[in-house]
């Protein structure tokens, strides 16, 4: 015997002990058949006649019928081992269905008498009531045919796995069916009343009765507890537990009354005086046993009543501490029962309410068009902003979490928060928000604006200080060449820091929608920009595959080029050396689009103190004297707002004599991978 | 310093422009040229469609053979200016040169849309507004051929 579970079962059904000692019950039932119909084949033998009866005129079992029985215990030991496939199963099949067959025609043929002849039997003349050689009861082949059936669709459950549990259920009902015919043939000796007999039909014998009992529960129980009736008894449910005791009681009270009238009417016990010994015993053994159940059922019933009574007591105070509104309404949408405070948030009482409907507090007036809880829910959203109308005519934003149960014919349950504040609060930070956007586009337009009409006065400075030095320098004194030095200098400055300005409030301004962009490219441009800075330095600069991105190309173009150029200019004692590459942020594969990519830019140039780390990416921020480095410091603030403009970050690692290595971040795309 | 040198009559160029600090700079420009160029100003829309169209004191202006127009003037624009020279047909043959502090795309794309000849920025530093007047004025009066003058 397996352990594994018989196919039907499913996940969740009877504990493995049960099943295994439904499997044990089958076993024992089996041997049982075994056991009486071998006994009965041999007590067929005319000197042993005796055998296996329980009266000295009791007849033994037909030898049809027990070869009968040995064929049905066959194709259950079988299919318990799950023998049956292919070929085999379709010999079984036919074997079973043979003998179903046949004892139907035993049965037909006791109800209609001569008119069917079958199996050479019907050669005398009256032979209802007669035993035929090898004939058996009509009883007994009422319950073989009963036995067959259920063999068989217990049998047929294995190669169709979707009809298992009504096969399973079938055989089950067939095999105690069985059974009880067994047992009631049982009882009819026991009573003295063989059943059939009246005079004209074959009485099943006792042993035939005994085999066909333990046939039918073999059957039942190699159905498995899942299967109808057994899975009745199954189980920690209240019914399965009443039944387990009231059924073996009344059966048993049966039995008992049975066994002791037959034992007593053989002794000279008056029969008042028994019938009042058993009826007192009876009430004795019955009112036991319901005392014993109505105090373990009471108890359970106390008990789950009691935990009911704290749940409800506890869910009202819930709904009544809730500073949410609750209803639940019928699927009418009639509310059936509110808490405190959807009184508040509606102004209504609770016995108003509960008269009310719930689209007649949905809307500041009628057909107003917020969303309706129903609609809501019909369209799967379990949680929706809407407005609600109060008593007093005024309306008051709510957020609504409800959902649709189908217990008691439907029911709505809705909770509902007031959102006024927060939605008012919405409301200011979305103004706020846009005054903040408009007032940094109006910032940006300015410096541009500024920027740019500053360049025509500045032009005319510059141009004609840079003629009256080329026109007059020497021709006046030397303090005349001096100052107009100083002015054609402040006026080259001022220009540069224009240009500069304009250049980098136009990141903000003239940018370019991001797209897929190669930054290899954009590398390699910024490279040919800076040829000149890279021939005049002599610096290598290598790099490694680099991925495509979300970016301006331009804008990207330019990063590199600031970065690698301030690499070259600002170089140490050695030759310039720049290695940029790019590696995928390990954190970032979730945001989808291809992750984040941080690209770095190394140099081994002059390296910069980390006090300074914060300051160097501000506008016009510089680390060293004008005459040292030209440069307005305003590289690196561009990089800073490309950057950031593409939703990226920049940052330097560096020590001084070191190198500098600046990282910066990029959105990828799925396809640079 | 080309074809100029041998004999030929000044040239005549048509500067719309309406910053004197400008047209003296386009002035100091050509005067370093060795070319005899005779430069015209007008310093709105208005008064450079008066002297291209001869009417009042401009009565016996000459048909220039450049026009540098500015696009920022008062009255009326560059932008009309040019307009008007090129659905012209008596004046839309003369080279006409934008030279502006602008860099704007659409002023650019506008500009060539109604036929400028070239559009140019001025340049921030002297020597290079220097060089690309002259080099500019070199290039539409002695390099390119031209129709022949009709008036």
């Amino acid at each position: 015997m397996t352990a594994e579970r018989q196919p039907g079962v499913p996940a969740g059904g009877p504990a493995q002990s049960t099943v295994l000692r439904f499997r044990k019950a089958a076993t024992a039932g089996s041997a049982g058949v075994a056991i009486v119909a071998v006994v009965g084949l041999v007590a067929n033998v005319p000197s042993l006649q005796g055998l296996g009866a329980i009266r000295s005129d009791d007849r033994p079992i037909a030898p049809i019928a027990a070869v009968i029985l040995l064929f049905f215990l066959v194709a259950l030991l079988g299919d318990a081992r799950k023998a049956w496939r292919g070929p085999g199963l379709i010999a079984i099949l036919a074997l079973v269905l043979g003998a179903s067959v046949f004892s139907l025609l035993v049965v037909v043929g006791s109800m209609v008498g001569r008119e069917v002849s079958f199996g050479g039997a019907a050669a005398g003349t009256g032979w209802i009531g007669q035993v035929a050689p090898s004939g058996m009861s009509p009883a007994t082949g009422f319950a073989l045919v009963l036995a067959g059936a259920g063999v068989l669709l217990l049998l047929m459950r294995a190669p169709d796995p979707r009809r298992a549990g009504r096969f399973g259920d079938w055989a089950a009902s067939l095999g105690t069916a069985t059974a009880i015919v067994g047992a009631t043939g049982l009882l009819a000796y026991l009573y003295g009343a063989p059943l059939l007999t009246g005079g004209t039909t074959v009485p099943m014998p006792a042993m035939a009765a005994l085999a066909v009992l333990f046939l039918g529960a073999a059957l039942a129980a190699a159905a498995g507890p899942e299967s109808f009736p057994a899975r009745v008894f199954v189980g920690d449910s209240t019914s399965a537990r009443l039944s387990r005791v009231f059924l073996p009681l009344c059966v048993g009270l049966v039995l008992l009354q049975g066994i002791t009238s037959v034992v007593v009417s053989m002794t000279a016990v008056p029969d008042a005086l028994f019938l009042a010994v058993l009826l007192t015993f009876v009430a004795v053994i019955t009112a036991f046993v319901v005392g014993r159940v109505s105090h373990s059922i009471g108890r359970t019933l106390d008990a789950s009543n009691r935990r009911l009574k704290e749940n409800e007591e506890r869910h009202r105070v819930i709904l009544e501490t809730a500073n949410d509104g609750y209803w639940l309404a019928d699927s009418g949408g009639r509310l059936l029962e509110v808490n405190a405070a959807a009184c508040r948030l509606s102004g209504y009482t609770v016995r108003e309410l509960l008269g009310m409907r719930i689209p007649d507090l949905e809307g500041a007036e009628a057909g107003d068009a917020v969303p309706h809880l129903e609609d809501e829910i019909a369209a799967g959203r379990a949680r929706f902003e809407t407005r609600h109308r109060r008593k007093d005519g005024s309306s008051v934003d709510v957020e609504v979490s409800a959902k649709f149960t189908p217990i008691d014919g439907g029911r709505y349950v809705a909770f509902m928060r007031d959102i006024t504040e927060r939605k008012a609060a919405e409301e200011k930070l979305d103004q706020t928000m846009d005054e903040l956007r408009r007032s940094n586009e109006e910032l940006g337009q300015f410096a541009y604006i500024a920027s740019h009409d500053l360049q025509e006065p500045l032009r005319m400075v510059a141009s004609y200080t840079q003629l009256l030095s080329k026109r007059y320098k020497g021709r006046l004194d030397a303090d005349a060449d001096e100052f107009i030095a100083f002015a054609t200098d402040g006026a080259n400055r001022m220009q540069r820091l224009i240009e500069d300005l304009l250049a980098y409030s136009r990141v903000g301004t003239k940018g370019a929608d991001p797209e897929a962009t190669s930054s290899e490219a954009a590398l390699e441009q910024a490279l040919v920009n800076l040829r000149g800075a890279v021939k005049a330095s002599g610096a290598v600069v290598t790099h490694e595959h680099l991925p495509i991105v979300w970016a301006d190309e331009m804008q990207l173009t330019q990063v590199f080029q600031n970065l690698v150029g301030n690499a070259i200019k600002y170089h140490g004692a050695e030759v310039p050396r720049v290695h940029i590459c790019a590696a995928k942020d390990d954190g970032s594969a979730a945001e989808g689009n291809g992750g984040i990519w941080d690209f770095s830019v190394s140099d081994n140039g002059m390296g910069i103190d980390p006090q300074y780390f914060g300051k160097i990416f501000g506008v016009f921020q510089r680390l060293h004297k004008r005459d040292e480095f030209a440069g307005t410091g305003i590289g690196l603030a561009i990089c800073k707002k490309i950057v950031e403009r593409h939703g990226g970050t920049i940052s330097v690692e560096s020590q001084p004599g070191l190198g500098s290595t600046f990282h910066f971040s990029l959105s990828g795309m799925e396809s640079s991978s | 310093m080309t074809a100029v040198e041998k004999g030929r009559t000044p040239l005549d160029v048509l500067l719309i422009e309406d910053n004197p600090g400008d047209v003296r700079l386009t002035r100091e420009a050509f005067r370093d040229a060795e070319t005899p160029i005779h430069i015209h100003v007008a310093s709105d829309g208005v008064e450079a469609m008066a002297f291209l169209g001869r009417q009042g004191p401009h009565a016996n202006a000459p048909r220039p053979d450049l026009i540098l127009l500015d696009l920022n003037l008062p009255r009326m624009d560059g932008r009309e200016v040019l307009a008007h020279i090129k659905a012209d047909d008596s004046l839309k043959s003369i080279p006409t040169i934008i030279l502006t502090s602008s860099q704007a795309e659409i002023d650019i794309l506008r500009s060539y849309q109604l036929q400028a000849n070239a559009y140019l920025c001025k340049p921030l530093q002297l020597d290079a507004f220097e060089t690309l007047v002259t080099s500019t004025s070199d290039f539409w009066l002695t390099k390119v051929k031209l129709p022949r003058r009709q008036g």
